[in-house]
């Protein structure tokens, strides 16, 4: 190597480089770079203006979605609100099946209905006057919940708004008559709250039922 | 010759114009401008991509002008905005993909087609300008912010997100092709063989 050489060389060129350094004019004045920078501004406003709209529009979608599919779970939940609520029979027969204390009380609501399906105040009419009967119903229903399989990974959205929501229910209609039991309320407003609590109860077996026939 | 970092603005224009005055904006533009654009062309090669950087860059420069505390003089505050539009481009994959398509065109040689118009045709100056032209874009950027603009090796790693090895590797080996370029018969032997 001539490291001195080299040097000598480098530096020449480094001084013919800075020498080529101012031999450039600006492509334009400062009238034409201002009318530039506000086309750039219109556009990247344009720009910007297009993209709220997409978003905004976006979000429209999104949440009419939301709204349809919320009122699409909204329709099971309030089947049991409606006068005559459809009750399969099967599903009866088996919360009878899983506890026999009940099973005189399941065929009663199933032999109710001559198409082998009983309306919602049929079982109502068939659970209300035995208190004791009603009770151990609901006991029984609860029992069959409890012995269900854990819910399928994959659901559907529809069956299970229905039941998280007659779950919601259940339990606030629990908190209720804890809190009535706690003040020592009246014996039928107790009485209401249970019989209304046991109605859910039904309406999720149902529900739960269906599921079960469903995924099978 | 005259380097951006050398670039004077008064403090009261540079005031005005940082509170939004027209006549003090244009006289920073006027000041600066030929310095942003010269080195712009000079790291980036073409006239195109030059113009594009240079706008980008002078908007920059007025968007951020009331950020600007005045620790360093204004000229520097300036060219590290341009040096850092520049080495965004040459980073991009699209200036990338350009550089690919140039260098596969079977036209004029590539020290031709990436060499720069010039103005003042000394041949001296010719064969800088065609000595520079056969750099690669990074090669090139590093060599002037060396040797022109004076930048240590330290800063250019910083800039680049290199190492400083990075930076000295590069500038030794776009050394030995311009020593090449100017003195093609010179053997450089190494040894002597006794």
């Amino acid at each position: 190597m001539y490291p001195d050489i080299d040097r000598q060389q480098q530096q020449r060129i480094a001084d013919q480089l800075r020498r080529l350094s101012g031999d450039f004019q600006q492509p334009y004045g400062w009238e034409e770079f201002q009318r530039r920078s506000r086309e750039q501004s219109d556009a990247l406003r344009q720009g910007r203006r297009w993209g709220f709209a997409a978003a905004a529009a976006s979000l429209l979608i999104i949440v009419s979605g939301i709204a349809a599919l919320s009122r699409a779970s909204r329709v099971p939940a309030l089947v049991d609100a409606r006068p005559s609520p459809v009750v399969d029979n099967k599903a009866s027969a088996a919360i009878a099946s899983a506890d026999p204390a009940v099973a005189s009380a399941a065929p009663a609501v199933a032999s109710a209905a001559p198409d082998s399906r009983a309306t919602g105040s049929q079982v109502r009419a068939a659970g209300e006057p035995k208190a004791g009967g009603a009770d151990s119903h609901v006991k029984s229903a609860e029992h069959w919940l409890a012995s269900l399989p854990p819910e399928p990974i994959i659901v559907k959205f529809g069956t299970r708004a229905a039941v998280t929501g007659l779950e919601d229910r259940i339990a606030q209609l629990d908190d209720l008559m804890t809190a009535a039991n706690a003040r020592h309320v009246q014996p039928a407003r107790l009485s209401a709250l249970q019989q209304e609590r046991g109605r859910l109860v039904d309406s999720l077996v149902q529900v739960r039922y269906a599921e079960a026939l469903a995924a099978e | 010759m005259s380097r951006l970092v050398e670039t004077a603005v008064p403090d009261d224009v540079l005031n005005a114009a940082r509170q939004g005055d027209q006549r003090a904006q244009a006289l920073l533009y006027e000041a600066v401008a030929p310095g942003v654009f010269a080195l712009i062309r000079r790291l980036t090669g073409g006239r195109a991509q030059a113009e594009d950087l240079f706008q980008d860059t002078m908007m920059t420069v007025y968007q951020r002008l009331a950020d600007f505390r005045g620790e360093a003089p204004v000229g520097a505050w300036v060219r590290q905005i341009a040096v850092t539009k520049c080495l965004m481009y040459l980073r991009s994959p699209w200036h990338r993909a350009r550089m690919s398509l140039d260098l596969t065109g079977p036209d004029e040689p590539v020290s031709d087609r990436l060499m720069p118009s010039i103005q003042g045709p000394v041949a001296e100056t010719l064969d800088v300008e065609r000595a520079m032209a056969t750099l690669a874009p990074t090669a090139r950027a590093i060599v002037w912010l060396f040797e022109v603009e004076g930048y240590s090796h330290e800063e250019i790693a910083k800039a680049f997100g290199r190492s400083v090895s990075f930076s000295k590797s590069q500038l030794a080996r776009a050394h030995a092709r311009l020593r090449e370029w100017f003195e093609p018969n010179v053997d450089r032997q190494t040894c002597t063989l006794i």
